[in-house]
C-alpha cells in the first residue's frame, strides 16, 4: 500500500514538473517575440548597441588571434631554425672527430685514399641533403606566408562587408521606425537583411577555410621532398660505407673506429 | 659497555649509512641527465615526439657514425612536422574566432 502511494506520488510529481516546464516554454514563446515585435522601434536602439558592441568585440578577438599567431610564429620559426642549426653543428663536430680517428687508423696508401673518398662522399651527401631540405623549408614558408596574407585580406573584406550590411540594415530600420512604418514590417525587413549578411559571411568563411587544406597539401609536398632527400642520403651513405669496408679489414678493437656488418634500417 | 648500548650503536651506524647511500644515489640520479638533453637545446613540447638529437657520445664505428647522421636527418624532419603542427593549431584557433564572428547575430534575439 505504501509502495503504491509512493509510486503514484512520484508519478504525479514528475507529471507536474513536465507540465510546468511545458507551460513556461509556451508562455515564454508567446510573450518574447510578439513583445519585441510590438515594441521593435522602442527597443531597436538598445538592440543595435548590443549588436554593434558584440561585433566589435568579436572583431577585436579575431585581430588578437591573428596577431598572436604572427608573433608566436616568428619566434618559433627562429627557435626551430636554431635547433636545426645546432643539430648540424654537432653532427659536423661528430663527423670531423670520427674522420680524424679513421684517418689515424689508415695504414696503407689505399686505406688513406679510401678514407678520403669516404669523407668526401659522406660530406657531399650530407650537403646535398641539407640543400634540398633547406630549399623545401624556404619554399613551404614562402607559400604559406602568401596563403596566410591572402587569408587575412579575405577575412578583413568579409568582416568589413558584414559590418557594412549590418549598419545599413540598422540605419534602414531606424529610419523606417522614424517614418512610422509598421513595426512588424520593420522587424521582418531587419531579420531578412541581417540573415542575408550572416549567410554571406558564412559563404566567405567557407572559402577562407580552404586555406587550411591548402597548407596541408603544401606540408605533404614538403614531407615528400624530405623523405626523398632522406632516402637518397641513406643510399649515398650505404654506397660510401660499402666502398670503405672494402679497404679495411674487420677490427675487434673498441678504441679505434670499426666497421660493423650492416647499416641500421 | 652494556649489550644494549652496543646494539643501539650498531643500529645507529646502519641507519646513518643507509641515509648517506640514499642521498648519494639521489644526487647521482640528478647528475645522470638523459643524453638527449643537450645544453642550449630546449626539449620538444610535452606530448610531441619527433625523435631527438643524437646523443653527444662519439661514435666508435662507421655504422654508428652513419646511423647518427641519419638520425639527425630524421630529427630535422621531426622539427619540420612540429612547425606544421604548430601552424595548424594557430590556424584552427583563428578559424574559431572567424566562426564566432559569424555567429554575432542570433535571429532568435529578434
Amino acid at each position: 500500500m505504501i509502495k503504491m502511494s509512493f509510486k503514484i506520488s512520484l508519478a504525479l510529481i514528475l507529471c507536474l514538473g513536465f507540465l510546468t516546464f511545458f507551460v513556461n516554454q509556451v508562455i515564454f514563446a508567446a510573450s518574447s517575440t510578439p513583445g519585441f515585435r510590438d515594441n521593435v522601434c522602442s527597443r531597436l536602439t538598445s538592440f543595435v548597441s548590443k549588436m554593434e558592441a558584440r561585433v566589435s568585440e568579436r572583431e577585436q578577438g579575431l585581430r588578437e588571434r591573428h596577431q598572436e599567431r604572427q608573433k608566436n610564429g616568428e619566434g618559433k620559426v627562429a627557435s626551430w631554425d636554431e635547433k636545426r642549426e645546432q643539430g648540424r653543428v654537432q653532427a659536423e663536430t661528430r663527423m670531423s672527430e670520427f674522420f680524424l680517428r679513421l684517418e689515424a687508423r689508415a695504414g696503407t696508401e689505399a686505406q688513406k685514399q679510401a678514407v678520403a673518398v669516404f669523407k668526401t662522399a659522406v660530406r657531399t651527401a650530407s650537403e646535398a641533403r641539407k640543400s634540398v631540405v633547406d630549399a623545401a623549408i624556404t619554399a613551404f614558408r614562402a607559400e604559406v606566408e602568401r596563403l596566410l596574407s591572402d587569408r587575412k585580406s579575405a577575412v578583413e573584406t568579409a568582416v568589413a562587408g558584414y559590418k557594412s550590411v549590418q549598419k545599413s540594415a540598422f540605419d534602414k530600420a531606424q529610419s523606417s521606425c522614424g517614418s512610422g512604418v509598421d513595426p512588424k514590417t520593420v522587424l521582418e525587413t531587419l531579420r531578412i537583411e541581417l540573415k542575408a549578411a550572416k549567410d554571406k559571411f558564412e559563404a566567405d568563411r567557407r572559402a577562407i577555410e580552404k586555406v587550411a587544406d591548402q597548407v596541408k597539401v603544401l606540408n605533404e609536398t614538403k614531407k615528400a621532398v624530405f623523405e626523398k632527400a632522406h632516402q637518397d642520403f641513406r643510399t649515398a651513405l650505404a654506397r660510401a660505407r660499402a666502398d670503405l669496408k672494402a679497404a679495411f679489414p674487420q677490427s675487434t678493437s673498441t678504441t679505434t673506429p670499426v666497421l660493423s656488418p650492416s647499416l641500421s634500417p | 659497555m652494556s649489550i644494549k648500548i652496543k646494539i643501539g650503536l650498531a643500529v645507529g651506524v646502519v641507519i646513518l649509512c643507509a641515509g648517506a647511500a640514499f642521498v648519494y644515489y639521489q644526487y647521482l640520479g640528478k647528475q645522470a641527465e638523459p643524453a638527449a638533453n643537450l645544453p642550449g637545446i630546449s626539449p620538444l613540447p610535452q606530448g610531441v615526439s619527433f625523435g631527438s638529437l643524437t646523443p653527444s657520445v662519439p661514435p666508435v664505428s662507421v655504422d654508428e657514425l652513419l646511423d647518427s647522421i641519419l638520425a639527425d636527418s630524421a630529427f630535422e624532419s621531426g622539427l619540420a612536422e612540429e612547425e606544421f603542427s604548430d601552424l595548424n593549431q594557430s590556424l584552427f584557433s583563428e578559424s574559431q574566432a572567424i566562426s564566432e564572428f559569424g555567429q554575432s547575430y542570433d535571429q532568435n534575439e529578434l
